[in-house]
């Protein structure tokens, strides 16, 4: 057969399947697919769950969950709804607005690098994986977010009636006799989530040797935001701009959250009831508005900002930390945030002059990755054909 | 799948009677044997039936009129209790929708009236195995005492949902956000023409680790009541819930002043973590310090009928 063609790809292949197959088939028989994250060099690989290894069937099974709406109990909102790709997987609201028109008390969390993430979301110190946290939107009754309470049944019928399910569970997971479960569906959207990831800013550009790629003003500005008079990057720290971070190498810690002196109702350091960030957990008075840090990549497209979503503008942003925190004069929240006695060391307060006002916008606005934005392999697949 | 769960633990179950014959079954445990228990449980209002759908006069500290919206509630460590106060282990069986995992859920809402968060179906009786084998010790005479404790245990409580046996995968009774159960669930709609809920979700809080990647999960608080009822015959006795009795010590014809403000809603809600006011008088009531997440000796919403 291929004996006259001894240079064929085919029987090339054949031979190196066979030397493999003859090195690491006495143990296994299906070595595991070797995941190729789509990084540049350099960037940091993140850690996965031992329970869930990254596959492309994966992948692929969890964008299609992610942008369907027959994951919410009313069939009209998505994980999507609230996680737009054009906004950095955000969606633009102060807070957002459940499938029943309930409204969360928090800022939808961009889920870009997502992945590296030691906590999720504001300020739980329990939700440490994708998996777990996901059960929140889509199972949550206070608020009602997706709406599926109750409804796990209903949910998994729902999809058996899709074909192109069959195909996607089947081969996302083909060692399951019955792969539509539950258990699968939360493990796919996991390995889609991890695979939003975000390294190709102007500001990488620059950092990987394209000195092209940040204008005068940006690279003043990344100075300006790595140093000691505005003190940004303690917090926002490393390559994520995120200081509770984890990856291959760097093994994970608990999460670490700060009071930024955004409220101080009543001069004693109160934030909003509902809304006191770790406090709500722990039930420790120090633990007063302490929240987890975001990273800043993409952050000039994730407005409006903080975990309430309550400052419209990076400029206005700029203006809180400035401050040393927000003082708000009259209303139900009114208190001087920079006397919050549990604020944060790092914020100190600093001026800047309009110049260097522009110089650290320009900063954080290279921050934004254009492909990520835009990238066809993130994107809604039910809109193909 | 269920006679494959029950099997080894059935098999279990006999080879400890049997090393422990060996032992110390000379006295042939005071004459207990393994036996078949169904422990019937009954909610109520005071001392009319509860359901859903009827309204209620005489609640709370001033009176009150109230629908109940929910009474669901996870129970595990059940023992009988002899005489001589010896307790022996009741083995809950596992039928695969409210008993499993070492724990029961008993529901005693059908969905109706204002319980909109709930299903048809019911589970008010618990079914298992007590054994001969009592925890320490052994005894004579025969039971007199019932105890358990409300929740999920410790183990079970922080695993992945996705993953655990009916009905610890129940998400009506999962507290996502929160890592845990709900370990009792308890609300009524009250105000009249101007409703607003009052209700209570009880779980662990102040805990820390995350079961999924191993780590063992510890709480400050873990809010798991201890129920103790003395005179209870498990074949003629029926375990009372009061539903009204869980706000017997809140003014409750107008919302209490702990209340929220959401979105031009009132809503009186507990869950677990605040506020003081609302939690501490309806922890009282299954018998926790709210403050100090102590299991106290005051319960007053089980009784034995």
């Amino acid at each position: 057969m291929m004996r006259h063609a001894p240079a064929s790809p085919v029987s090339l292949a054949a031979l190196v399947s066979l030397v493999i197959v003859s090195v690491a088939c006495e143990a296994d028989t299906s070595a595991p697919e070797v995941y190729e994250w789509p990084l540049a060099a350099g960037t940091p690989v993140p850690l996965v769950p031992d329970d869930n290894p990254m596959t492309e069937a994966k992948v692929e099974l969890g964008r299609h969950l992610f942008y369907d709406t027959r994951l919410s109990g009313n069939q009209t909102q998505s994980c999507a709804s609230c996680h737009v790709q054009k906004y950095a997987f955000t969606d633009g609201r102060a807070v957002a607005e459940g499938s029943t028109g309930e409204h969360t008390r928090r800022n939808s969390m961009s889920l870009v690098n997502a992945a590296y993430s030691t906590t999720l979301t504001w300020a739980n110190p329990l939700l440490l994986t994708l998996e777990q946290q996901m059960l929140v939107p889509l199972f949550g009754a206070d608020p009602v977010e997706l709406g599926l309470r109750g409804m796990e049944d209903v949910l998994l019928a729902r999809l058996r009636e899709v074909p192109r399910y069959h195909d996607l569970f089947e081969r996302a997971f083909p060692d399951d006799d019955d792969p539509l479960t539950l258990h699968n569906l939360t493990r796919a959207l996991a390995c889609f989530e991890r695979r939003l990831l975000s390294d190709g800013s102007a500001f990488d550009r620059y950092s990987a040797g394209d000195y092209a790629a940040l204008s005068d003003s940006a690279l003043r500005g990344a100075f300006l935001f790595g140093g000691e008079r505005l003190e940004c990057f303690h917090c926002h720290a490393g390559f994520n701009f995120q200081d509770s971070v984890a990856y291959e190498g760097k093994p994970a810690r608990s999460g670490i959250f700060h009071n930024t002196g955004l409220y101080n109702i009543d001069g004693a350091g109160g934030y909003p009831p509902g809304n006191t960030g770790l406090h709500e957990f722990t039930g420790e008075a120090a633990d007063m508005g302490r929240f987890r840090v975001p990273t800043l990549r993409n952050i000039a497209v994730t407005a409006p900002y903080m975990h309430d979503g309550s400052i419209a503008t990076l400029s206005e942003v700029l203006d809180h930390y400035a401050a040393g925190g927000r003082t708000i004069a009259a209303g139900p929240h009114a208190g001087v945030g920079r006397d919050n006695p549990y604020k944060s060391s790092f914020i100190r307060g600093f001026e800047l002059t309009e110049q260097e006002r522009a110089d650290v916008l320009a900063f954080l606005e290279s921050l934004t990755d254009e492909r990520l934005l835009s990238d066809p392999d993130l994107a809604d697949p039910w809109v193909e054909g | 799948m269920i006679t494959m769960r029950n099997s080894p633990r059935i098999a279990a179950v006999a080879l400890t009677s049997f090393v422990a014959c060996l032992v110390a079954c000379e006295d042939d445990h005071g004459g207990f044997t393994d036996e078949a228990v169904e422990i019937a449980f009954e909610a109520r209002v005071g001392d009319l039936p509860f359901a859903c759908g009827e309204s209620y006069t005489g609640l709370g500290s001033d009176g009150a009129g109230a629908t109940p919206q929910d009474l669901r509630f996870y129970v595990h460590d059940v023992r009988l209790v002899t005489d001589d106060g010896e307790e022996h282990p009741v083995d809950l069986e596992d039928d695969g929708v409210y008993q499993g995992g070492g724990a029961a859920l008993l529901d005693f809402e059908d969905g109706s009236g204002a319980c909109t968060n709930g299903t048809a179906q019911l589970h008010t009786t618990l079914k298992g195995t007590v054994r001969a084998q009592p925890r320490h010790g052994g005894g004579e005479g025969g039971y007199s005492e019932i105890r358990f404790r409300i929740g999920v245990p410790e183990d079970q409580n922080h695993a992945d949902l996705t993953t655990l046996p009916a009905p610890l995968n129940d998400t009506t009774m999962s507290w996502s956000w929160n890592a845990g159960h709900i370990f009792f669930a308890a609300w009524g709609v009250f105000g009249g023409d101007s409703p607003f809920p009052i209700g209570v979700h009880v779980g662990s809080t102040g805990c820390m680790g995350d079961a999924m990647l191993g780590e063992v999960v510890s709480c400050s608080k873990p809010n798991r009541p201890e129920i103790a009822l003395a005179g209870f015959d498990h074949d003629t006795s029926t375990i009372v819930v009061d539903w009204g009795a869980l706000f017997a010590d809140l003014g409750v014809t107008a919302p209490p002043a702990a209340c929220e403000e959401v979105e031009g809603e009132t809503s009186c809600a507990c869950h677990s973590f605040g506020p003081g006011p609302l939690c501490s008088p309806l922890f009282a009531t299954l018998g926790l310090d709210w403050s100090s997440g102590e299991v106290t000796a005051g319960q007053s919403l089980f009784r034995v009928q």
